[in-house]
């Protein structure tokens, strides 16, 4: 089954596999995602194990933690923040990166544990 | 001496040191010279191009501009701003250093930001022992094999950076390009 997320997501919770959206993703602070995470900006406050992608933009906030690769337009890794990993950013990415937020699949593979995972407009 | 005002405005300057006593001035908005209200000694606010050998001392907390036929060859230099795209050999202490096309460093020195002009093609591995800093801003392009200091790394836009990183925090502005393994934290 596919599905397009259009909304903006929160995540305060683990997410296995992909999660995707048009729309705008927040990691919260205990949300974790091992997989791919893909949208329009990426903020990291919780953990990524995996590949970020952001339409617009990523930001690993001070106490957010990435281990994977970054593609993107603009990045912020900010002080106190942990990241490990490959990044490609630039004005280059922008089409290949329409191309992936379109063709990508929700919840593929999307398993929550533990606490439930929500959506907010 | 308008464009002496201005520098100190973009480089977000308040107050300024005397070179002899260390005695701090605030600075009105209208200064175009100052004497320490201490020692009685001029602080030079005034700014400098240089396009040809210089070897006299400058202190300044104006702008140095050192252009690509210039050549400083002193025992030292202070400036607010310092814009190399010729030789600098001295030891330099400086707020801001903006390296161009052609900039060669040949003593170590510190600046408080380092700032790669658009145009500029330079290679990290060339100057790196003779900078001490704690932000570079790369607005032309760098190349770094691996880049490892305690400081902050942003590409604005139109900048390019390529190679490893193992950096405070990075920010690379929309416009910019960054390829490389990135270490944070």
């Amino acid at each position: 089954m596919k599905k397009q997320a259009q909304a903006n997501m929160e995540v305060s919770v683990t997410v296995r596999g992909e999660l995707v959206s048009a729309g705008n993703i927040k990691i919260l602070h205990g949300g974790e995602i091992i997989g791919v995470v893909s949208g329009k900006e990426v903020v990291v406050e919780g953990v990524v194990k995996g590949k970020v992608l952001g339409k617009e933009k990523v930001e690993v906030a001070p106490q957010g933690k990435v281990e994977g690769d970054v593609e993107t337009v603009a990045l912020t890794v900010s002080r106190g923040a942990h990241y490990r990993g490959r990044c490609r950013v630039g004005q280059v990415l922008e089409d290949e990166q329409e191309e992936k937020v379109e063709s990508a699949v929700l919840p593929k593979a999307a398993e929550s544990v533990g606490r439930r995972w929500f959506w907010q407009k | 001496m308008s464009d002496e005002l201005s520098i100190m405005d973009q480089l977000g300057v308040s107050q300024v040191g005397c070179f002899a006593c260390g005695a701090m001035h605030e600075l009105a908005p209208d200064v175009i010279t100052l004497n320490c209200y201490e020692c009685g000694k001029p602080i030079d606010l005034s700014s400098y191009k240089i396009e040809s050998l210089f070897n006299r001392r400058i202190q300044t907390h104006g702008e140095v501009f050192i252009t690509a036929r210039g050549k400083y060859q002193a025992s030292n230099l202070t400036a607010g701003r310092l814009v190399v795209e010729g030789i600098l050999e001295a030891s330099y202490e400086c707020r801001e250093l903006a390296l161009g096309k052609v900039a060669h460093l040949a003593v170590a020195g510190k600046a408080d930001r380092v700032v790669i002009l658009p145009g500029a093609r330079l290679r990290f591995s060339d100057f790196a022992h003779y900078i001490t800093t704690t932000q570079i801003r790369v607005e032309g392009h760098l190349e770094v094999e691996l880049l490892k200091f305690n400081g902050e790394v942003v590409v604005g836009e139109g900048g390019s950076l390529s190679g490893n990183l193992e950096v405070e925090s990075l920010m690379v502005e929309k416009g910019g390009n960054f390829e490389g393994k990135l270490s944070v934290g």
